[in-house]
């Protein structure tokens, strides 16, 4: 594990302690998102509902549940937490190549061809890549607790289209091409 | 055989760095590259080695140079290709693990030799130990031609004269040198063969043999090939002088 890591990092560069940043980026993120979904989810029922008995929510008649998406707004900066990270840790293992000496003429003649990309951005493609998995499953667990929480009646209709919409949105800001 | 065929590198906006230099370098020969600052040695030797992208032919016993066969050349040059952060144990272990033909008792001699240090950071050695160093890498290497581009600046002459007696004594017939450097009479000794490069061009290429029996030596020849005007400086002095009275 440890030489695979290695493998992946400048030869000078302690592997755990960068995968330990990645993870830091990927792993903190996550759950401070989750956090936030939540809170940001509670104050919306606390809006929509009434509570029964002191202890059980009721959606007021005739009033739907806020949109999935919308409730998701205070956590997209956080999913930029590991890209960034990625895009850091990219910049400073190619730096490191120029530093001090000239390793890249060496990188570059090596008979492996990848070497060189693979110890610049091995880790951070490996971070980006964890983080899109990590999205996807913040998303699930989001949803899932929307779900747990709002009664299918008070579901709005088209949420997925409503919700890729605002991914789309996210990704291309500039256009706004919300549902 | 390492072959060049019409190579030629241009920077944007700029003259020819290297102008359609053609050479064949055989295996076992010690090749001094002369030339002004700016005549375009670097350029070259990073063209041979696919560190620049340039027009024409480099082929090595025919083939022409990829990743196949760049592990029989390397560099050293008084850039420094080396690891600053790594100890000399951790370099023997990465040239151990990617280049199979490796030389790892020669290094250890050369290291023994030079009385360098094998856990200490690369970083922290002097000018002149990190030159011995690089020079032992490319040396080690296991590569058929050792590219060396100014390998000793900063280090003094006695350093540099134990240097050319290691080199010839440790070289195997196989293994080529291509030397570039300013001293050229402290390497006239141990060149087989000079050329000498002008503006990006090859302007004289010439074996030390061939010298010896036309009865120059390297200077001689460097400074006939350049037209240089032994009476520049007298000139010049004298203008200057007449300026001031």
């Amino acid at each position: 594990m440890k030489r695979r890591i290695a493998a992946l990092v400048p030869p000078w560069t302690d592997g755990l302690a960068h995968l330990q940043i990645c993870l830091a980026a990927l792993i903190g993120p996550s759950l401070i998102s989750l956090w936030v979904y939540y809170t940001e989810l509670i104050e919306t029922l606390n809006i929509v509902c009434i509570w029964k008995d002191a202890s059980q929510r009721v959606f007021l008649p005739g009033i739907m549940m806020h949109d999935f998406y919308t409730l998701l707004d205070g956590i997209w900066p956080l999913f930029w937490v590991p890209i960034l990270t990625a895009v850091i840790l990219a910049v400073v293992n190619r730096h490191g190549f120029h530093q001090g000496s000239k390793a890249v003429y060496l990188m570059r003649r090596l008979p492996d061809r990848w070497e060189y990309a693979r110890r610049c951005l091995g880790l951070p493609l490996l971070t980006i890549l964890l983080g899109m998995v990590l999205t996807v499953l913040v998303l699930l667990a989001c949803w899932g607790l929307y779900t747990h929480f709002t009664p299918d009646y008070a579901i709005p209709p088209d949420q997925w289209k409503k919700f890729w919409a605002g991914i789309f949105h996210i990704v291309v800001p500039f256009l706004d091409w919300r549902y | 055989m390492l072959t060049l065929t019409n190579i030629t590198k241009s920077y944007p906006g700029k003259k020819n760095a290297v102008e359609n230099v053609s050479l064949s370098i055989p295996r076992g020969e010690i090749v001094g590259l002369f030339g002004e600052n700016g005549a375009g040695k670097t350029t070259l030797m990073k063209c041979i080695l696919g560190l620049h992208r340039y027009q024409g032919e480099i082929t090595l016993d025919g083939q022409p140079l990829d990743r196949r066969n760049i592990e029989k050349l390397s560099f050293a040059t008084s850039e420094h290709t080396f690891f600053p952060a790594l100890t000399a144990r951790d370099h023997r272990e990465f040239y151990a693990d990617h280049f199979p033909a490796f030389r790892g008792k020669r290094f250890d001699a050369l290291m023994e030799f030079f009385e360098l240090p094998t856990n200490k950071k690369i970083g922290s050695f002097s000018t002149g130990q990190k030159n011995q160093f690089e020079v032992i890498l490319a040396l080690c290497q296991g590569a058929d031609y050792i590219l060396m581009d100014e390998p000793f600046a900063g280090n003094d002459v006695f350093n540099r004269e134990d240097f050319y007696k290691v080199l010839l004594g440790i070289l195997e017939p196989e293994e080529t040198i291509l030397l570039s450097t300013h001293l050229l009479e402290e390497v006239s000794a141990f060149i087989g063969r000079a050329i000498l490069l002008h503006k990006g061009k090859v302007v004289a290429d010439k074996s030390m043999l061939d010298l010896e029996e036309e009865g120059k030596d390297l200077m001689t020849f460097v400074k006939e090939a350049y037209r240089y005007k032994a009476d520049r400086v007298l000139q010049a002095l004298d203008k200057l002088t007449e300026t001031e009275e």
